[in-house]
């Protein structure tokens, strides 16, 4: 995939993603990660996810997109991958019982810290799954710049542990990438973590900002030169045609039009279950997620989803939720937010306030753009004679 | 700017809207909001030519508070226990009273609150019945409407209609009262909502603002601050009690519609999106009001009136919620989901000359 562009989701995007919590348990402890509450105790039980599965499968009409996505997520799912065994084989199954559309439509998502991996168990389910399975394992880049993050709890980087399973996953699943995550501190080791993971042999990179306010005076300057220096090198060494970054769009900067009104994030469209069967808009509004607020629970696998909860994130728009800056942004394209952060910096309990803090984040982001696709206009135009 | 205030004179005060007061029923000596308060009040009031809407318990005030309440522009909201000791006030009813019904004097002129609970449902339409005579407006309030089950909705349709045809009679032997849900929304032409927060302000006994007394009663805790003569309240995302940030109320025509930010609260979690129910009882009685003014076009003062144009959905949220947006503020139907009599009405109330070019 050459620079620039999105990489397509699976259906398109159109599928419905569920997501179980398996567990709330992690080996690693992450300086930048969102879930604050991380334990040991709460893991879901087969009797909770399949109610859960009964409740879904069996309301055709309130879950009625033509694919499913089944996400797997912790903590660490991998912790838990006998009882993801267990739970997909009776996702198959009941799917193949009720003649449900999705049982030719369907995807086992999984996001994980690669630390298990290799393990005999996980190499069984995956061969099990394999046809139906997209797996990520997150790498933040340089060993410098991972290990930074991406610790155990006794403040080890967990670089290596992770990258010796690399290769046998790049064997079983080629086309896959990874999720990289930029916070305050590794900033300045942005340009070569890029380099290092498309080294590695990962051709499309998809990294991101984290979504909280951890940002300083001076990091945007920091952000955009790194972006500066990493055009400068996909151009030196002509990996443009061949190699993807998420930092790369045509498509940020631009005004949007107040026309164009909808609302960036898909909670809500979504679901996430946890342990106890609790249905949440995503994992951003669980309880183990949230610093300041009251967890934003939209019904449960025993009562059904509570439809009258689900309501404002299927009528929330940007318009309602933006501040006139952002509205009258002249480069408002591509500047992205999570709704669960949104709403626990919220001033109320509400996800209709939108958090700004990223305002210099983004414009940073596309400075470098314009600075990007102007340069490799000129060198195309070059080439061309 | 606020309009006018709410106040409520004791943590028992009457409950005159959606909402429930656990405190109303508890015996004992009433605990009145503190004299100095109430003074502050008033004065603040009266210097910023506030209207007061007083809340009354059960219990009669002492002297030194009617004296004081006298000095404002204000109106007593008042349960029936008190009719004899104001009978000025607007008088609070539950449906669950109607075996005292009998005992409120005729009265052309006055304005009556009638709080009806599920189980009261069934006998809506009688005890409106039972209150004829007594009241000049009638207004209607739904109470613990997060219970209501499909049934209960249907119960209700059955019964506003059932009182549209009651009131239609009236109209044509002269009468003019009106009953908010039934009337209301024939005479607008925009939104014209409770407005708590924007609007109005609650104070309580204990000297906190709220954003109506629904909160108050339900969390003391969700106060918007101490009330102060000092400095105005400043509620905290106090956009989102405006129409211009409601998705749904903003693209609606239930003009009549309380839009209660309370049961919003209550039953989406969001101030600014109401619950399915809440929407589907509006459209309830915008259809009943649709119906009425429909069978009332021959008489004055109704053929003045723009029809209500028919709708396809009982609730908004079907077609905001859909990605492809509506050109029509107003949620247009599509052609075909309208009859031909409602059809050509909106053509010539969209443009009266119509006829003349055609």
């Amino acid at each position: 995939m050459a620079i620039g562009e999105s990489e397509s989701s699976w259906q398109s995007g159109r599928a419905k993603t569920i997501t179980f919590i398996v567990t709330e348990a992690c080996q690693l402890r992450c300086g930048y990660c969102y879930i604050v509450g991380k334990n040991e105790t709460n893991r879901m039980n087969f009797t909770v996810a399949k109610t859960a599965i009964d409740y879904i499968l069996r309301n055709r009409r309130l879950f009625d997109e033509s694919s499913v996505i089944w996400d797997f997520i912790g903590g660490e799912p991998l912790l838990e991958i006998e009882l993801i065994d267990k739970i997909c084989d009776y996702i198959k199954l009941q799917m193949y019982e009720l003649d449900h559309p999705w049982f030719n439509s369907y995807r086992f998502s999984f996001s994980t810290n690669g630390l298990l991996y290799g393990q005999e168990k996980v190499q069984r389910f995956i061969k099990k799954n394999k046809r139906h399975l997209s797996m990520s394992i997150s790498i933040d880049g340089t060993k410098e710049k991972h290990d930074s993050q991406r610790v155990f709890p006794d403040g080890r980087g967990s670089y290596d542990a992770v990258t010796k399973n690399f290769p046998l996953w790049m064997r079983q699943f080629p086309g896959a990438g990874t999720k990289a995550t930029v916070s305050h501190q590794d900033l300045p080791l942005l340009k070569d973590s890029v380099v290092h993971l498309w080294e590695m042999g990962l051709k499309n990179v998809a990294i991101n900002l984290v979504s909280e306010n951890v940002w300083e005076p001076g990091d945007d300057l920091i952000y955009e030169a790194q972006l500066k220096q990493l055009a400068d090198y996909i151009i030196e060494h002509e990996l443009y045609r061949t190699h993807n970054c998420s930092f790369f769009l045509k498509t940020i900067g631009q005004p949007i039009d107040r026309s164009e009104d909808g609302n960036w994030c898909g909670a809500g469209k979504m679901l996430a279950i946890d342990y106890q069967g609790t249905f949440y808009p995503c994992i951003r509004f669980v309880p183990f997620s949230m610093q300041n607020k009251p967890a934003r629970v939209i019904g449960n696998c025993f009562d059904g989803l509570d439809l009258n909860k689900v309501r404002p994130f299927l009528v929330l728009n940007r318009s309602m939720q933006s501040p006139a800056q952002c509205l009258d942004c002249e480069v408002a394209s591509g500047c992205a937010w999570c709704q669960g952060n949104n709403y626990d910096l919220a001033q109320t309990d509400t996800i209709f306030q939108r958090a700004v803090y990223t305002c210099d984040m983004h414009k940073a982001r596309v400075r470098a753009n314009l600075y990007f696709w102007d340069k490799l206009s000129g060198t195309l135009g070059r080439e061309l004679g | 700017m606020y309009k006018y205030l709410l106040v409520i004179l004791e943590k028992g005060a009457v409950s005159f809207c959606h909402y429930s007061n656990p405190y109303y029923h508890s015996q004992g000596q009433p605990s009145f909001m503190p004299l100095d308060l109430l003074e502050k009040i008033v004065r603040y009031a009266r210097d910023k030519e506030l209207f007061v809407n007083f809340l009354y318990g059960k219990h009669r005030l002492p002297t030194k508070y009617e004296a004081l309440i006298d000095t404002v522009d204000h109106v007593k909201m008042i349960p029936l226990s008190l009719q004899e000791s104001y009978p000025d006030g607007v008088l609070v009813l539950d449906a669950g009273e109607r075996d005292a019904f009998g005992s409120i004097g005729k009265n052309a002129s006055r304005n009556i609150i009638l709080r009806v609970e599920q189980f009261d449902l069934r006998q809506l339409a009688s005890d409106v019945d039972l209150l004829r005579g007594t009241f000049k407006r009638l207004n209607l309030h739904l109470v613990g409407i997060e219970r209501f089950t499909e049934k209960d909705i249907e119960l209700y349709e059955t019964q506003v209609k059932a009182m549209g045809e009651k009131l239609q009679q009236a109209y044509k032997m002269g009468g003019e009262i009106e009953i908010n849900i039934l009337t209301d929304r024939m005479l607008l032409q925009q939104m014209n909502n409770c407005d708590a927060g924007v609007k109005h302000l609650t104070i309580a006994p204990n000297g906190q603002c709220y954003i109506c007394p629904g909160f108050y009663h339900d969390d003391e805790a969700a106060t918007v601050g101490v009330w102060n003569e000092d400095q105005e309240i400043l509620i905290d995302n106090q956009r989102l009690l405006s129409l211009q940030c409601a998705p749904i109320c903003s693209q609606c025509d239930a003009f009549h519609c309380k839009r209660c930010v309370y049961l919003n609260q209550l039953m989406t979690l969001e101030i600014n999106v109401p619950s399915k129910e809440q929407c589907v009882l509006a459209h309830t009685e915008r259809e009943a009001s649709r119906q009425m003014l429909k069978r009332l076009r021959n008489i004055k003062p109704f053929d003045m009136l723009p029809a209500i144009r028919s709708l396809s959905y009982r609730d908004p949220f079907e077609v905001v919620a859909q990605p492809i947006g509506n050109s029509d503020p107003l949620l247009a139907d599509r052609a075909e989901d309208l009859d031909v009599d409602d059809y050509l009405t909106q053509i010539y109330e969209m443009q009266k000359k119509i006829l003349q070019k055609l």
